[in-house]
């Protein structure tokens, strides 16, 4: 995910040159190298990413029916929709359940791994890594398997805590957030706990031996040492995944056909997005909703990112 | 430096935005009008038709047939999508299709997708009066005939014959002998079940054969919502003591927890096909149990409700001989007894072809019970098809599943639930640009 290069928080602004002189790296201008090694990703960036933006911008203030420009029309029509702010509400409320279990679960789990080095340490980093394992949608769909107590291995736990359908489990939003919570748990905590783990790994003995020396215990270490230092990995993992949920569409998605359509099919805003541009027939309206979706992700990437100093270059 | 920072800052984040918001439009424009008139018959088939394709390749040989399978989930939005696509680029439509969901033709005949062929002047008049009026119907919009329909699912009343005659019941006739045999089991037989009402058909099992106007046109675009009619608010309040006895089970049609039930269920409305496809495939219940009799109906009203049945369109955007091919192809599946006896397990909607069905898989078949008065409730239920309850992009059924089943399951009431429905309608109806009224 990331080369260490770009890895936020551990490039010196002064790294000290051969004869010993410092060189200030943040002044340079960047080499033909760097060019040649960032422009395949510039032109990707360009074709999948900023040029489709631009169209669905033009095209968020084309008139429903192809001819001439419409103002914000196609903007009214969205925020007024009557699933605008339900589906809005339940992707709040997904982050605010799945956000803290993901940040708090995946930063705890990298801490331990960090805290037992060695061949134990190891271990437990693989087993946690194994449901990251199986990909995306396929651990979404054990997970499917697993909540439905007429098929579940497990149906003596669901039955146990007064669950005898699947139908009967997903009619309850509140489950049904808690559902996706724990399913986009376990697709990417495997993942994002190597991550963070790499940022403690980055933290030179050097410090945690001084934070030993100065008298700090376990905790004081963990708390004012490694946590401040692997601020921007937090960060990161905080901004990646506050996309991902803010976006979601796959899974709920899924979860509707399964459901045999108990969950809206516009659960999401991007479902909702999806609907007016395939089912309504309406992208005026689905372009508006995805710069809608840009604007807000823009703008909480922004705080995260000043925050928590993802980029900064000390 | 700080304005460098934070603009270099801003430019990352909106670069990572923008690819995370994996922002996209797809844009809308009026069909184009190529028109291709040779070449090999493509046609979109779902899984269960692909038998029907294959006896199409065998009785002419001379065509040569491009299949492709689409998927066959009830309600699936992304066919529609494809179309809108291929409207854009030009070209990509199949020549003949089987639309998975009946609503499909509500938009695959819209001005704006307009894909269906015309086929009043391409099919004989002989033909499609073979069809029950009721039956046919679904294709015929705007005056214009968009469609053949496969086959007819129309709502009769299943029962456990066996369980009947232990028990000492007669099959009840109209909805409220229904209902108080309903209770009578609830009381007599705690456990066992006279209906579902989870998702999946359950507005069209008990309300399209009530004559309630959930999405009934009344003109151009315009559709009359009322769930407060009479005709409605009749069964809500027949329902409403049966759900409380606990003898409709909650589970959706098509569940693990119907199959569970199933072999419990003494009685319900259900469609031509839940003989083979509920009671044999997915219930299990033994041989020599199972049989039906007339729908049932209100005093006064001869109706009934329909449960799928699927329909063949043919493409607009071909002509000549590829046309000619796609119009026989649709002929051929809809209505030829080598495909619609010989193979399909659903009851045909083509008049011609009942009989023979009824006795390859009624009458010849050791599964049902009482088969003379099986046959005669199918062919009767047929042509009692309520007529008001058309195809329309919004589904009443999809929004049911959405809106009531989640509510139901969670201990509401039909009448609590059913101001939301509704609203949720006719929120449903102006999303997809009808004009509503209610009345």
């Amino acid at each position: 995910m990331l080369d260490n290069s770009a890895q936020p928080g551990i490039t010196s602004a002064k790294t000290p040159s051969k004869n010993g002189k410092s060189v200030q790296k943040r002044n340079r201008p960047p080499s033909k190298g760097a060019l040649i090694l960032v422009a395949p990703f510039v032109v990707v960036m360009a074709l999948v990413g900023v040029l489709p933006a631009i169209y669905a911008l033009v095209e968020s203030f084309a008139s429903p029916t192809g001819n001439g420009f419409t103002a914000i029309l196609n903007y009214v029509t969205v925020i007024t929709n009557f699933r605008f702010l339900a589906s809005f509400a339940n992707v709040g409320l997904l982050l605010v359940v799945w956000l803290p279990m993901m940040i708090i679960g995946v930063v705890g789990m990298a801490l331990l791994v960090d805290a037992t080095r060695g061949r134990f340490g190891r271990l437990m980093m693989f087993i946690y890594y194994i449901p990251g394992a199986l990909a995306g949608m396929t651990n979404f769909m054990l997970w499917l398997l697993l909540i439905d107590p007429g098929v579940s291995p497990v149906n003596f736990l669901l039955r146990a805590l007064g669950a005898t359908s699947l139908d009967g489990i997903l009619a309850s939003s509140s489950n049904v957030i808690w559902i996706l919570a724990a399913m986009l748990f376990f697709e990417g905590a495997g993942s994002w706990i190597l991550i963070v783990y790499g940022g403690l790994n980055s933290i030179s003995d050097e410090v945690l031996d001084a934070a030993k020396i100065d008298g700090c215990s376990t905790w004081t270490t963990i708390w004012h040492v490694k946590l401040p230092l692997i601020k921007p990995w937090i960060g990161y993992l905080a901004l990646m995944n506050f996309a991902y949920g803010f976006q979601i569409f796959l899974e709920p998605q899924v979860l509707n056909e399964v459901a045999q359509g108990l969950i809206s099919p516009q659960w999401s805003p991007n479902q909702l997005s999806y609907t007016y541009a395939y089912s309504v027939g309406n992208t005026g309206a689905a372009a508006a909703l995805s710069i809608i979706l840009l604007v807000i992700t823009l703008a909480i990437a922004m705080v995260v990112v000043t925050r928590t100093g993802i980029l900064e270059q000390s | 430096m700080r304005t460098a920072k934070v603009a270099t800052i801003a430019g990352l984040t909106a670069a990572v935005s923008m690819v995370l918001a994996g922002c996209g439009s797809t844009g809308s424009a009026p069909a184009a009008s190529s028109s291709q008139s040779s070449g090999p018959l493509v046609v979109w088939v779902d899984a269960p038709r692909v038998s029907a394709v294959k006896a199409f390749e065998k009785a002419y040989p001379n065509i040569k047939v491009k299949m492709d399978i689409i998927s066959d989930n009830i309600g699936n939005d992304a066919l529609r999508g494809k179309f809108e696509l291929f409207n854009k680029s030009g070209s990509g439509w199949p020549d003949a299709i089987f639309f998975p969901t009946n609503s499909d033709i509500s938009w695959a005949s819209s001005p704006q997708i307009n894909y269906t062929a015309n086929l009043t002047n391409l099919v004989p008049k002989s033909l499609v009066n073979g069809y029950a009026p009721a039956a046919i119907s679904a294709c015929e919009i705007g005056g214009q005939l968009r469609c053949l329909r496969n086959d007819d699912a129309a709502d009769v009343l299943w029962y456990n014959a066996k369980l009947f005659q232990e028990w000492g019941y007669t099959p009840p006739k109209t909805w409220p002998q229904y209902q108080a045999l309903g209770l009578e089991i609830a009381k007599q037989h705690p456990g066992y079940y006279v209906g579902f009402i989870g998702s999946t058909y359950t507005f069209d099992r008990y309300f399209w054969g009530s004559a309630c106007p959930a999405n009934t046109l009344v003109g151009p675009n315009t559709v009359n919502i009322n769930l407060n009619s009479p005709n409605c608010t009749r069964m809500v309040n027949l329902l409403d003591p049966l759900i409380k006895a606990k003898v409709l089970s909650t589970a959706g049609l098509f569940t693990t927890e119907a199959d569970a039930v199933g072999a419990k269920v003494v009685m319900t409305p259900g469609a031509t096909w839940y003989g083979q496809f509920e009671f044999k495939d997915a219930f299990h219940v033994p041989a020599g149990e199972i049989t039906a009799s007339a729908p049932l109906t209100w005093p006064g009203q001869n109706y009934t409700g329909d449960e799928g049945g699927g329909l063949w369109g043919v493409s607009s955007h071909i002509s000549g001989q590829l046309l000619k091919n796609a119009v026989t192809f649709a002929e051929f599946v809809a209505t030829n007894p080598k495909n619609q006896v010989d193979l399909a397990p659903t009851f045909p909607a083509y008049g011609p072809d009942e009989q023979p069905w009824l006795q390859k898989n009624v009458l010849n078949s050791n599964y049902f019970v009482d088969k003379s008065q099986l046959v005669s409730a199918f062919k009767s239920a047929v042509k009692m098809v309520w007529r008001g309850h058309p195809y329309t992009e919004f589904d009443p059924d999809g929004v049911w599943d959405t809106t009531v089943a989640p509510a139901i399951v969670n201990g509401e009431t039909l009448n609590q639930v059913w101001p939301a429905y509704q609203k949720a309608l006719v929120n449903y109806a102006q999303l997809y640009g009808y004009n509503v009224v209610t009345k």
